[in-house]
């Protein structure tokens, strides 16, 4: 009746449901849009909100769905893994993340989805994630004091703030609103720019 | 100004109707195992502001004050709750406490008082207790303490005490023997300090010296 489901099933139980969850989720990715890079980067030069949207979207429908589950009791909380905060290491590799996003035009789970559709460039960019993960490991020795620095064990904004979730959700969720609001704004006023100068990001497309 | 319902507005509505409806629920139903995992550091400075137990002193106040806000859970045995408890307590063994069955007894919304025979138990089990972001407390030194500062008769007491203090004393121990069925159960009481035989004729002594006091003051 609650979690964590993982260690109330089989290895096999589990990993089937690995498979479909990670089926739906590269699908929808795909239907999404996401495994376009131009449409992805489209996003940082405030053209196109579309992945901002759509995650933040999943954000909020898994937030609302997780707390009132949690709520009601169906979800021991107590029992979801909640990664540990290292606020050093996160900070540069968020950056890190953000600027290979920006070059190689998508993020880990975008390349899959776009390498199954058979874009070229998303396979090479999923050959330097296992050259970049194959470089992390080897080299970890060397950077394991930054890699560990910032520790601050599994940290939730309720717990940080000391204020309750329900109150933590409403922000998050009032935050995506706002969130959406300004990216539409944005997108207007980028097309009203595009016509007005003949530019558009379909033209630079083709 | 008229309003036009798409359906982005829409579930932008649905979104802020949850999470207000949500947010609600939370502040008036705090502490039911729904509130923020791993709040070790905040539980740390509870223990040190000594804001994790009650006292027996403090119970019993509460107890004749018929405070609505906590629940008083008795983590012994079956037999040693049907043996002697603290009145108004309910008997969930520490075995239970954790069981579907157990947890399922606690009212939701009220603190959560827990006390054993001594003070082991009951603190352990309030820390997970609290782990789980149910608001709890234990009972400090468990039902020993509870006899010793309250039920024990105040002229048996080793603590020299101020005329104000006696009579409080003697009040809250009146009123946890004076009533008919806690003093049916307490000589059966497992807490060996007091000989159940003592205790009839002890019992008339401090009003004497209740009036002694009085006198002198």
């Amino acid at each position: 009746m609650s979690a964590p489901y993982f260690s109330s099933f089989s290895i096999a139980v589990y990993l089937t449901w690995a498979g479909v969850l990670g089926f739906f989720f590269g699908f929808f990715l795909e239907r999404a849009g996401f495994s376009s890079a131009r449409k992805l980067t489209a996003q940082f030069y405030f053209q196109d909100f579309a992945v901002l949207k759509v995650m933040f979207t999943a954000i909020v429908v898994a937030m609302l769905g997780i707390a009132y589950l949690a709520f009601v009791g169906w979800l021991d909380m107590s029992q979801v893994f909640v990664p540990p905060t290292f606020i050093w290491p996160q900070i540069v590799g968020g950056l890190l993340l953000g600027a290979g996003f920006i070059i190689g035009g998508y993020c880990p789970g975008t390349s899959v989805a776009a390498a199954a559709i058979g874009k070229l460039d998303a396979l090479f960019f999923m050959l330097g994630i296992f050259i970049g993960i194959f470089l992390f490991g080897v080299g970890i020795p060397h950077f394991s004091k930054f890699n560990f620095s910032g520790a601050r064990g599994a940290l939730t904004l309720p717990v940080w703030l000391n204020v309750n979730t329900g109150i933590v959700v409403l922000a998050i969720v009032l935050a995506a609103l706002g969130a959406f609001w300004a990216a539409e704004k944005c997108e207007g006023d980028w097309r009203l720019f595009a016509r007005a100068y003949g530019k558009s990001s379909e033209g630079e497309k083709r | 100004m008229k309003i036009e319902i798409t359906g982005k507005r829409l579930a932008a509505a649905g979104a802020v109707f949850l999470a207000v409806v949500l947010a609600l629920a939370n502040s008036l139903a705090r502490g039911t195992g729904a509130g923020p995992v791993n709040n070790a550091p905040a539980l740390v400075q509870t223990i040190i502001a000594e804001k994790d137990h009650v006292t027996p002193g403090e119970l019993a106040r509460w107890i004749i004050e018929k405070r609505q806000d906590y629940q008083l859970i008795d983590i012994r045995q079956p037999w040693q709750f049907d043996d002697y408890h603290i009145p108004t307590a309910i008997n969930i063994p520490l075995e239970q406490l954790f069981q579907e069955a157990g947890l399922q007894q606690f009212s939701r919304g009220k603190q959560i008082v827990l006390y054993g025979l001594g003070a082991g138990h009951a603190a352990q089990a309030q820390l997970l207790l609290s782990l789980k972001g149910y608001n709890a407390l234990s009972l400090r030194e468990g039902i020993s303490a509870w006899w010793d500062d309250v039920m024990t008769p105040t002229s048996l007491r080793s603590e020299t005490q101020s005329p104000a203090g006696y009579r409080q004393a003697k009040e809250l121990r009146e009123y946890f023997t004076g009533t008919g069925k806690a003093q049916l159960s307490a000589p059966a009481s497992e807490v060996p300090k007091v000989p159940p035989a003592g205790t009839a004729p002890e019992g008339t002594q401090p009003a004497k010296k209740l009036k002694l006091g009085r006198g002198c003051s």
